[in-house]
């Protein structure tokens, strides 16, 4: 009898409805990293309800499956709140493989102000700690090429010198990726140095119609 | 001697870029909007899939020309030719690579490719449902690389990977099983898909060639 009570008084206790309806969300994403509805309700309860925010950030963690994890990441920045993007950024200095791809887009995605540090720490490590001779570190390139990527939606200009520092040791790939970042800063910083590219008949062909075109956009024709 | 240098380095340079250059026929790769719950659709963020046709001068300035197999509703839609900005849907994905087939085309593989892609041009071809990538009349992005490969004798994914229910074929899996055009990267990839290293399509390991006339030319593109 006392226990019927107990979980009668239990179900009907709001706050216990929303620890179970808080967990019964996060499950659901776990389950479906996916579903663009179960991010947006995450990203809504998150920013209105500081404990559930808690129990997702508490859930960004390297044991989880890295969908999950990406999942999270963008639900929680999406509050706009320092210890969403902080805590998304920290996890981004510590993955590798498909987490570190995924959540360089997230960062770029959410336009994290932290993650700069970070993105260019996996740049780094592909520039200059990578096996390049085969595609043994193909993830590590996908995730440096999606940090050069975020760089440019995050829009610092900032990071103008470390573009340019990176672009001697890339190859053509990340060169391409590299122009179109350059492209995306602020103030439109990187428009001389696109400008060198475009007209430098060193440089291959395919880069340089990357920077005619990004000079196009810059330019507004 | 200052001279002699100078040139040396030029030649230096020159070499470098080339060896990492794009070559027309190329499959490149984009990011994309899936529709599909992550999981379903492969480890890479990878959306959206073109073929490098090469450049051209206009303006006076060298332009590249992609072409690539877009929904209807996009502007332009269906298989159409565009250049860096449109094939990264305004710049708002990176781009991933250029890759081939293992066995890599040969140079007249290569303009049969972009000249059969040039004349298949038409405003509407998208299968949205993808229950049609390879044609014969609609195409989605990946199928319709995968088409122009197999009509000039080569086969970027095996066939048991690019047909059946659904959306047999994504990009991340026509990555996979391709290879980055460059010469050093290409033995050492091939290398590792044999030694099962990176053992994520076993099937891999007996890749084939279809004959070009083993695969059905679409209607519209008969009637031309």
């Amino acid at each position: 009898m006392l226990k019927k009570t107990f979980l009668a008084i239990a179900l009907l206790n709001p706050s216990f409805l929303l620890a179970s309806q808080s967990a019964d969300l996060l499950s659901a994403l776990k389950a479906n990293p996916g579903d663009e509805s179960l991010i947006s309700q995450v990203s809504k309860l998150s920013a209105s309800d500081p404990s559930f925010m808690d129990k997702a950030l508490n859930d960004m963690n390297l044991e989880n499956p890295p969908a999950y994890v990406c999942a999270l990441a963008a639900a929680v920045s999406a509050s706009n709140q320092d210890k969403a993007y902080l805590k998304a950024a920290m996890l981004l200095g510590s993955a590798k493989g498909e987490l570190s791809i995924c959540l360089s887009k997230t960062a770029g995605d959410t336009k994290n102000p932290y993650a700069s540090r970070y993105l260019e720490n996996s740049i780094e490590d592909f520039l200059y700690n990578s096996d390049k001779s085969g595609e043994k570190d193909i993830k590590k390139k996908i995730a440096a090429i999606n940090s050069i990527w975020a760089l440019g939606e995050i829009g610092s200009p900032a990071v103008m010198k470390k573009l340019e520092s990176y672009y001697n040791s890339s190859d053509e790939v990340l060169r391409i990726n590299i122009i179109f970042s350059m492209g995306k800063l602020k103030n439109k910083k990187g428009l001389p140095y696109i400008k060198k590219i475009a007209f430098n008949p060193l440089e291959s062909d395919a880069v340089r119609s990357a920077a005619y075109e990004m000079i196009d956009e810059l330019e507004g024709k | 001697m200052k001279n002699f240098k100078r040139f040396f380095l030029i030649l230096i340079l020159g070499l470098a870029s080339q060896a990492f250059s794009l070559e027309k026929a190329d499959i490149i790769y984009t990011g994309g909007w899936f529709g599909l719950p992550y999981n379903l659709i492969g480890d890479l963020p990878l959306g959206h899939v073109g073929i490098f046709a090469g450049t051209e001068i206009k303006d006076g300035k060298i332009k590249a020309v992609i072409i690539d197999c877009v929904p209807d509703y996009f502007k332009p839609g269906g298989i159409r030719k565009v250049s860096w900005k449109h094939f990264t849907h305004n710049f708002s994905y990176p781009y991933y690579g250029n890759r081939t087939t293992p066995n890599k085309p040969s140079s007249q593989q290569r303009d049969a490719i972009v000249a059969m892609a040039n004349s298949m041009l038409k405003p509407k071809a998208y299968s949205l449902t993808h229950e049609s990538q390879k044609g014969p009349d609609k195409f989605d992005c990946v199928g319709f690389t995968e088409y122009l490969y197999e009509k000039v004798g080569l086969n970027p994914t095996p066939d048991d990977q690019d047909s059946g229910w659904g959306w047999p074929l994504t990009p991340s899996e026509q990555f996979y099983a391709t290879v980055a055009n460059t010469a050093a990267q290409n033995s050492n990839y091939i290398n590792l898909i044999r030694k099962k290293e990176l053992n994520l399509y076993p099937s891999m390991s007996a890749v084939k060639t279809t004959a070009a006339e083993d695969i059905p030319i679409p209607s519209s593109w008969q009637a031309e």
